[in-house]
């Protein structure tokens, strides 16, 4: 391999990921590891909603209640059967998959743009309803508590490594799917619908596929996020959840693979730390995403692009 | 009708098609035929419904009355999918590429349909010795390539889904003498180097003339003359224009 080959985008994400995998060994504060949680899950939620929105330009806004609908089936399971959380996380993604496609994946196929995100906002606006008329198995507005861990005898640093493990998996699936035949027929169906049919691309099947992806992918992020914290409620449906998730989608790049990510990145830890500021942290949260927004339309990755042609204009000038 | 044509297989043949926009009739009892790995230019003046007869052979607009036969089998009312599945590629106009996917994705896009999914490799290894320029630029993203090699990519598109026969829509729209002799020039390579039937729609007569075997007109929707392309000159056909 030449000197050349080497990008520091590709050293970059070597470096964060190396970070991340040995920061419980060398510094290991468990209130930083929950907020390293914290950030697998939302960045997989956002990155979910990436590949609904972005590459398939699908406007569904209800992919929170696609994540409560999974933590709450595996909680629920759990704690009544005492099933196994492992599977009672994969049946919770079943279950997500099962009731987002039929509730709203199918009648996506007949509506578009504004309409699909309408349907799916009232989708996940209907589940605090739900969940408070079935107070005796849900806990209702006061939430469900005492979801056992995944395991007897669990500690922060096996949750840090559990989740970063799912987190690299579950992006490793969303890039194949972007990358192979299915996520380029969503591209093709989000830029000219008419067009891509010509090519043969089978609108209604792959809606439905897509739909079906991120509903259960979105629906297991939610199990392991409930079995970690011991419990749910309805504050998570609420709207300072969907607008941050949202946020990190707006920031990172909608349409771009790894965008949502460092959205979570920003978003989460500028949550935490924002804390600090009190009442002006939603202000100061907004502020950073306005700046971005305004300077750089694309996102975060848009920034980097424009770093790269940086870098590219440097060395060509060098060359010569 | 000529010898040569009397044995030939026919592969599409297409029988007093109507089809409409809203109240508007735009194809009136069109009528042709191809024969199997020929290629057949259809000429006509701007707005008599030249791409329309396009889509509704792809399927992506319908027709109202009429037959469509691809292979001896009525495809008339076939989805769009099916069509591509049997072996039909339709390149449209202008704007006919995915802009921010790569060269080598616009082409695997094109390999989508089930029956051209497995053969990938082998199509682009083709669609590369067709168009060696095309496998340098793989990793570009389709914007960045001037007219003419984006005019070559869609092409190379309609290719690798395994089609038998291309529909293609006005190939030389937008482009400069020298690229459109580029483009042709790969349509040439087409008809020599494989049996696939070529179907041009074409607006200006010259180089589509040159490279069709037979000629037909359209206007107001209708096919009103069939000609083998060496029995008939560009001003006659523009004439008839008007």
């Amino acid at each position: 391999m030449k000197l050349t080959d080497f990008n520091w985008k590709k050293i970059a994400i070597i470096l964060g990921l190396l970070f991340i995998a040995l920061y419980p060994v060398m510094h290991g504060d468990t209130y930083i590891m929950h907020i390293f949680i914290l950030f697998f899950v939302w960045a997989l939620v956002a990155s979910n909603w990436n590949l609904l929105m972005g590459y398939a330009g699908i406007f569904s806004l209800g992919n929170i209640g696609y994540f409560a609908i999974g933590g709450y089936i595996s909680g629920i399971l759990a704690k009544s059967f005492g099933w196994s959380p492992w599977i009672c996380i994969f049946l919770g993604g079943i279950g997500s998959m099962v009731s987002v496609t039929l509730f709203v994946g199918l009648p996506a196929l007949r509506l578009s743009g504004i309409y699909i995100a309408l349907l799916s906002l009232i989708f996940a606006d209907t589940l605090p309803t739900i969940l408070t008329q079935t107070r005796s198995v849900t806990g209702g507005a006061m939430g469900l508590h005492d979801i056992p861990p995944l395991f007897e005898g669990i500690t922060r640093i096996h949750s840090y490594y559990i989740n970063f493990v799912l987190f690299l998996v579950i992006l490793t699936i969303i890039y194949k799917i972007i990358h192979s035949s299915t996520g380029l027929a969503f591209v093709a169906l989000r830029d000219s619908k008419d067009f891509a049919k010509t090519l043969g691309v089978n609108e209604y099947k792959e809606k439905i596929k897509v739909f079906a992806y991120v509903s259960f992918l979105t629906g297991i992020t939610g199990g392991f996020y409930v079995h970690y914290l011991g419990d749910i409620s309805p504050t998570t449906l609420a709207i300072e959840p969907f607008l941050l998730a949202i946020a990190m989608m707006e920031m990172g790049g909608i349409g771009r693979f790894p965008g949502a990510v460092l959205g979570a990145v920003i978003i989460v830890f500028g949550n935490e730390f924002l804390r600090l500021a009190g009442t002006l942290r939603l202000a100061l949260l907004g502020a950073l995403i306005c700046a971005i927004i305004l300077f750089f339309p694309g996102g975060l990755m848009q920034f980097i692009d424009w770093i790269d042609s940086r870098i590219g204009r440097l060395k060509t000038s060098k060359a010569t | 009708m000529n010898d040569k044509y009397a044995t030939a297989t026919t592969a599409l043949d297409i029988q007093k098609v109507d089809s409409f926009y809203g109240e508007l009739q735009v194809l009136r009892k069109a009528s042709l035929k191809l024969h199997e790995g020929e290629v057949v230019a259809l000429f006509g003046p701007n707005g008599h419904g030249k791409s329309t007869l396009l889509k509704v052979i792809s399927g992506i607009h319908p027709a109202v009355s009429g037959s469509i036969k691809y292979m001896g089998a009525e495809i008339a009312k076939t989805s769009s999918q099916k069509i591509v599945e049997l072996g039909i590629a339709y390149i449209p106009e202008a704007r006919n590429l995915f802009p921010d996917m790569t060269v080598l994705e616009n082409l695997r896009l094109g390999a989508y349909n089930r029956r051209a999914r497995g053969m990938v490799g082998e199509n682009l290894e083709y669609v590369f010795a067709l168009f060696p320029h095309l496998e340098e630029r793989k990793d570009q993203i389709a914007i960045t390539l001037s007219g003419g090699e984006s005019r070559m990519l869609a092409v190379s598109r309609g290719l690798m889904s395994g089609a038998s026969l291309l529909l293609i829509d006005e190939p030389s729209i937008g482009l400069s003498p020298i690229t459109k002799k580029t483009v042709f020039g790969a349509i040439e390579k087409i008809k020599n180097e494989t049996d696939i039937t070529v179907l041009i729609v074409e607006q200006e007569v010259d180089n589509a003339l040159k490279l069709a075997e037979r000629v037909y007109l359209l206007k107001r929707g209708q096919v009103f003359l069939e000609k083998v392309a060496d029995e008939i000159s560009k001003a006659e056909i523009e004439k008839a224009y008007f």
